[in-house]
């Protein structure tokens, strides 16, 4: 199971190790596809030579495919891999100001020091520039602060915020990248040195992304923490909520009213077709794989519990609520705080700011730190997110 | 002899596996951008003390007692990497060259302010996006994060709209 680093395999220093050479092949394959030549990559924007968006979108698209069907085949747990945090006027502002760097420069920073190392002083140039810019942002953080942090999202997938399944969101993607590799022969001078491979290459792609939309097909409908603790406290009949992880982490603490069930034992229980069913875990692949028995078998009021146990825990069972809390989080608090009562959780006002879960629910980026503290003093060790 | 470069779905299916098995491996992306953030926070504190470089939220993170430093450091081996692999690339290939690339009616001089000051833009840009081409486009892309999409869609469009005013770098 990966990511090694994730699963204990890989320490600190191992990761270190591995740094170099994963660069090495990652600078080799750059300069072999002509990434290393200011005006190859500045012909982009001119619509001359579109090496960069080839080599780019070929690459996002091969590390897609390959980390969804490695996760769907067990081999990595990709809820686990590192999403950047999403904060939507800085990352469009600084997209601006570094589009224009781009064109003047004709390199990216990687590229640059690819460009470098071939002997090219314009690389050089553009590392230097790197440095001041970054020392330049340093000395006007003061001012850039407030434009830093608007706006966040969290750790959010496009697919998050489509309300599709990431397989769809996949496929989507593939198609569009598809699309412009095909308009890209149009526009460069045409130049077939290589068609039938690269047909195969493209049908390979389409057949990898169909089955991505089609392995998750209807399993997009969620539901968030709040809301199944209001379902379970209005005590609706012909409700299930079904827990997916292992039976150790299910015995040292689970949602009330929940059952333990494995993917092969699901078709065994007895559930009437009209039931609402609700699913949580801690393997994507595992709660994806139950809902679709579930609706294979006629169910169709059959939901996952969004971000897993995870929002169960911030937002239910443990909420806080900081010192300098804002009355519209205090408002929340107290919500949370009588649901939390009624699972016999522990609602802990007045903690510090740092120590207050973060996610999307409140419009902040997702600490994983406190995930971590948080599964620890209140109930099992559950990691990062859930599904 | 000079090679030709490889056909660049095969270069981009290359580095998409090295994304990958930096994904499988260390459980994060490639990068580029944080490895000079990280070099500029370490002069900094060489410079001014490592308590007043450390007071700074803007470079806290990126030293060796910060929150983010075991990612730095990974970010610059990764990036000496790059250095080493594009070198190995060139080398073999027969396009190691020391010449300054740039468009015809551009000296030498031109092309190093034009470099630089690009460079200094894309530093800037990549703090406030929270990384570069690499790290939040391609890495962050891959795992669909909407700010890396964000990120892909004002650069390009930046990149195009000003092309037309910078056509003389190039031509």
């Amino acid at each position: 199971m990966t990511p090694l680093t994730e699963t204990g395999w890989l320490g600190p220093w191992g990761a270190l190790v591995a740094a170099p050479f994963i660069g090495v092949a990652f600078g080799w394959f750059l300069e072999r596809g002509g990434l290393g030549s200011a005006p190859k990559l500045a012909g982009q924007f001119y619509l001359t030579d579109l090496t960069v968006f080839k080599v780019m979108f070929s690459a996002l698209v091969t590390a897609m495919l390959g980390a969804f069907w490695l996760d769907r085949l067990g081999v990595l747990q990709l809820d686990l891999v590192y999403l950047p945090e999403t904060f939507v006027l800085p990352q469009a502002i600084g997209g601006i100001v570094f589009g224009a760097g781009f064109l003047v420069a004709g390199l990216c920073p990687g590229t640059s020091c690819v460009a470098a190392a071939a002997g090219r002083r314009d690389g050089l140039g553009v590392m230097a520039g790197m440095l001041i810019g970054v020392a330049i942002f340093n000395t006007a953080f003061e001012w850039i602060a407030p434009i830093y942090s608007a706006t966040p999202l969290g750790a959010v997938r496009l697919t998050d915020l489509a309300g599709t399944t990431r397989g769809a969101g996949i496929a989507a993607v593939t198609v569009i990248a598809l699309a412009g590799f095909a308009g890209a022969r149009h526009v460069e001078r045409p130049v077939h040195v290589r068609g039938r491979l690269h047909a195969a290459l493209a049908i390979v792609a389409a057949l990898l992304a169909t089955g991505a939309a089609i392995a998750e097909y209807g399993t997009d409908e969620v539901i968030s923490a709040p809301e199944l603790a209001d379902r379970i406290m209005s005590r609706a009949d012909d409700q299930r909520i079904f827990d997916l992880r292992s039976p150790g982490a299910f015995e040292q603490f689970h949602i009330p009213g929940a059952s333990h069930v494995t993917v092969a034992e699901l078709p065994q229980i007895p559930l009437a077709p009209q039931s609402s069913v609700v699913l949580y875990g801690d393997r994507r692949r595992t709660v994806i794989d139950a809902v679709r028995v579930l609706r294979s078998q006629g169910h169709r009021d059959v939901r996952v519990l969004r971000d897993g146990l995870y929002e169960w825990l911030a937002r239910v069972y443990e909420p806080r609520l900081a010192v300098d809390a804002t009355p519209a989080e205090r408002s929340e608090f107290e919500r949370a705080a009588s649901l939390s009562r009624f699972f016999g959780g522990v609602p802990l006002a007045g903690v510090p700011r740092g120590d207050v879960p973060q996610g999307y629910w409140n419009g902040h980026p997702r600490s994983d730190a406190l995930l971590a503290a948080a599964a620890g003093q209140s109930a099992a060790a559950i990691r990062r997110r859930g599904c | 002899m000079r090679r030709s470069y490889t056909d660049p779905y095969l270069a981009g299916i290359g580095v998409g596996l090295v994304l990958l098995t930096a994904y499988i491996a260390v459980g994060q992306g490639l990068g580029a951008s944080g490895a000079f953030a990280s070099v500029v926070a370490s002069g900094t504190a060489a410079v001014q003390g490592t308590m007043h470089a450390a007071a700074s939220p803007a470079i806290a993170p990126y030293l060796p007692s910060g929150i983010a430093s075991p990612l730095q450091d990974w970010l610059v081996l990764e990036l000496a990497g790059v250095m080493m692999g594009g070198f190995a690339s060139a080398w073999l290939a027969g396009r190691l060259h020391r010449v300054a690339e740039r468009g015809t009616g551009v000296s030498v001089r031109q092309r190093m302010y034009a470099a630089t000051g690009g460079g200094m833009l894309m530093g800037v840009g990549a703090k406030l996006a929270r990384g570069c081409t690499s790290g939040q486009a391609l890495s962050g892309g891959a795992l669909l994060s909407v700010g890396s999409w964000i990120f892909i869609a004002s650069c390009f469009a930046a990149g195009y709209a000003l092309a037309p005013l910078a056509r003389r770098l190039w031509r």
